[in-house]
C-alpha cells in the first residue's frame, strides 16, 4: 500500500491533517449494491494536491466519487473514516462533475450555467448579470454560444459547457471531484483543462479526478486495482486492520 | 436559501413556458374525456347533470396523473438532481417548487376549464363555483400524490402503469370528499366543512409530501 509519499503514525497524522484541513479517507470500502468492490482504501488530499484515481472499468471509481460527493451515504460502510477537517462528506463544499452533464436540453447554455451557479450561491445574485460567464465560455472555447440551446450542442461541446463551471468558481476551498473530465474533449481543450487544474492547485485547491489516460500534470496516483476484492465479497470482514494514513 | 428558491423557480418557469405543448396535452386530454360523457350518454340531460361532478373529477384525476408522468425524469437522467444534492440544497424545497410550477400550468388550468361543466353537464353557476373551488383545493393534493408515484418510478423505463397503481388508491379519499361537496350543496347542506377538510388535506400535503419526494428522489440517485 505504498501510495503515499509521507507516512507517519496515525494519531499525529490525523492531527496534522486536521490542521491543514486535508481530506482524509481511512479504511474506505466501496460497495455497489451488496457487492464489495474495493476495501481498505486509504488516501488523503491536502491543499494544492491532485489525486488521480485509476482502475479498470467497474472497479468502483464512480462509486467512490459519488461517496466523496455525498451522493451515496456512508451508512452501512464499516469502520470508515471520511473526513475533511471534522466534517462528513454530506457537509463538504464540493464541485462535482460526473458522467451526467447536469445540463437541461431545453434551456440555453446561459440559463443552465446560471441555475448551477444559483444552486451553489449563498448570497443573492442577479440572474441576468454576466458574473464571468462570458470569460468562462471563452476559456472553454465556446464564446458566443451563451444563447444556444444545449440540445443543439455536440457531446464534446456539452462537456465543455459543463467544465466551464471550473472557470466560474474562484473558491479554492471547494473540493473538485471530476469523474472522467477528459471524456469527449479534443486535444486543445485537454490542454486548457490541464492548465486550469494546475492553476487551481497553485491557488491552494484540492482536486480528485478519475481518468484512464495518464495525466501530463503532477498528480498523486491511487490505483484501485491494488485494493480490488478478488472474490464475491459475501463474507468479507472489513475490520481487518486500520492502516496508516497521510 | 433565497437565491436557490429564485433560481429554481426561474428555471422551472422557463422550462414550462418554453415547452407549453407538454402542458397542453394534458389539458386537451381533460377536455376530450369530458366531451366523451355527453356523447356516450346521449340526450338524457338529467342523468348528465347527476354524473357531471364525478365525470369532471375523474377526468381531472386522470389528466393530473398523465401530466405528472416523467416529471422528474429529465432531472434524474441529465444529472441536475445530483447537482442539487451536491450543492447541499433542500431537495424537498426543490421538488415542491417543481411540482408547484407544474400545478400552475396543469391543475390550475383544469380549475379554470371546469366552467365547461355548465354547458356540457348543465350545472348551475353556484354548483360550478363550488366544483371549481373544490378543484382548486383538491388538484394540488392530487398533483403532489402523483408526484410521489412519479418520483418512486423515475428510474423505471416504463413506469406509467405502475405509477397509476401507486397513485390512484392514495388519491381516492380526495375524490370521495371532493365529489361530495356539490351533492351536499344540492341537498341544502353546509359545504364549508367539506371544503375545510380539503383545505386541511392540502396544507398537510404541502408540508409533508415534499419530504417524501426528497427521499424517493435521493434513492434514485444511488
Amino acid at each position: 500500500m505504498a501510495i503515499f509519499k509521507r507516512k507517519c503514525a496515525v494519531k499525529p497524522a490525523m492531527q496534522n491533517c486536521l490542521r491543514l484541513n486535508a481530506l482524509i479517507a481511512k479504511n474506505v470500502a466501496i460497495l455497489r449494491g451488496d457487492t464489495l468492490l474495493c476495501s481498505q482504501l486509504n488516501f488523503s488530499v491536502s491543499s494544492g494536491q491532485i489525486l488521480h484515481i485509476q482502475g479498470s472499468n467497474g472497479i468502483g471509481k464512480t462509486t467512490l466519487m459519488m461517496m466523496l460527493a455525498g451522493l451515496i451515504p456512508l451508512e452501512g460502510i464499516y469502520k470508515t473514516t471520511l473526513l475533511w477537517g471534522d466534517q462528513l462528506p454530506e457537509d463538504w463544499s464540493v464541485l462535482y462533475i460526473g458522467h451526467a452533464t447536469g445540463l437541461n436540453a431545453g434551456l440555453t447554455v446561459r440559463e443552465n450555467l446560471r441555475f448551477i451557479q444559483g444552486l451553489n450561491s449563498d448570497s443573492a445574485f442577479d440572474f441576468d448579470s454576466n458574473l464571468g460567464l462570458d470569460a468562462a465560455l471563452d476559456a472553454v472555447g465556446l464564446s458566443g454560444y451563451d444563447d444556444i440551446n444545449v440540445v443543439q450542442l455536440s457531446s464534446g461541446q456539452k462537456r465543455r459547457v459543463c467544465l466551464a463551471r471550473l472557470w466560474l468558481t474562484e473558491d479554492a476551498d471547494r473540493l473538485w471531484l471530476l469523474d472522467e473530465p477528459f471524456t469527449a474533449l479534443d486535444t486543445a481543450m485537454i490542454t486548457r483543462l490541464n492548465a486550469r487544474l494546475v492553476q487551481h492547485t497553485k491557488d491552494g485547491g484540492r482536486v480528485i479526478l478519475t481518468s484512464h489516460q495518464p495525466l501530463t500534470i503532477d498528480a498523486d496516483i491511487l490505483n484501485l486495482e491494488q485494493h480490488a476484492v478478488q472474490h464475491d465479497g459475501a463474507d468479507v470482514d472489513l475490520d481487518i486492520e486500520s492502516a496508516s494514513l497521510c | 436559501m433565497l437565491p436557490f428558491i429564485s433560481t429554481t423557480l426561474r428555471r422551472e418557469l422557463l422550462l414550462r413556458f418554453n415547452h407549453l405543448s407538454s402542458g397542453l396535452y394534458m389539458l386537451v386530454f381533460f377536455v376530450l374525456v369530458l366531451l366523451l360523457f355527453p356523447l356516450a350518454v346521449g340526450a338524457n340531460t338529467q342523468f348528465l347533470n347527476q354524473i357531471g361532478v364525478a365525470a369532471i373529477w375523474i377526468a381531472a384525476l386522470l389528466a393530473v396523473l398523465l401530466g405528472m408522468e416523467g416529471v422528474f425524469r429529465a432531472e434524474v437522467d441529465d444529472g441536475t438532481l445530483e447537482q442539487v444534492i451536491v450543492a447541499r440544497q433542500s431537495l424537498a424545497l426543490w421538488a415542491l417548487i417543481k411540482v408547484g410550477v407544474h400545478w400552475l400550468t396543469g391543475g390550475f388550468a383544469i380549475v379554470l376549464l371546469s366552467v365547461l361543466s355548465m354547458p356540457l353537464f348543465g350545472l348551475h353557476v353556484n354548483e360550478a363555483g363550488i366544483l371549481a373551488l373544490s378543484l382548486l383545493l383538491g388538484t394540488p393534493i392530487l398533483t403532489l400524490i402523483a408526484a410521489i408515484a412519479a418520483a418512486l418510478t423515475v428510474s423505471l423505463k416504463s413506469g406509467g402503469v405502475l405509477m397509476s397503481l401507486i397513485a390512484l388508491p392514495l388519491q381516492l379519499p380526495v375524490l370521495i370528499f371532493a365529489t361530495g361537496a356539490v351533492d351536499v350543496l344540492r341537498a341544502g347542506g353546509a359545504v364549508l366543512p367539506i371544503l375545510a377538510l380539503l383545505a386541511a388535506g392540502l396544507i398537510l400535503s404541502v408540508i409533508f409530501i415534499p419530504f417524501a419526494l426528497a427521499s424517493a428522489l435521493r434513492l434514485s440517485v444511488q
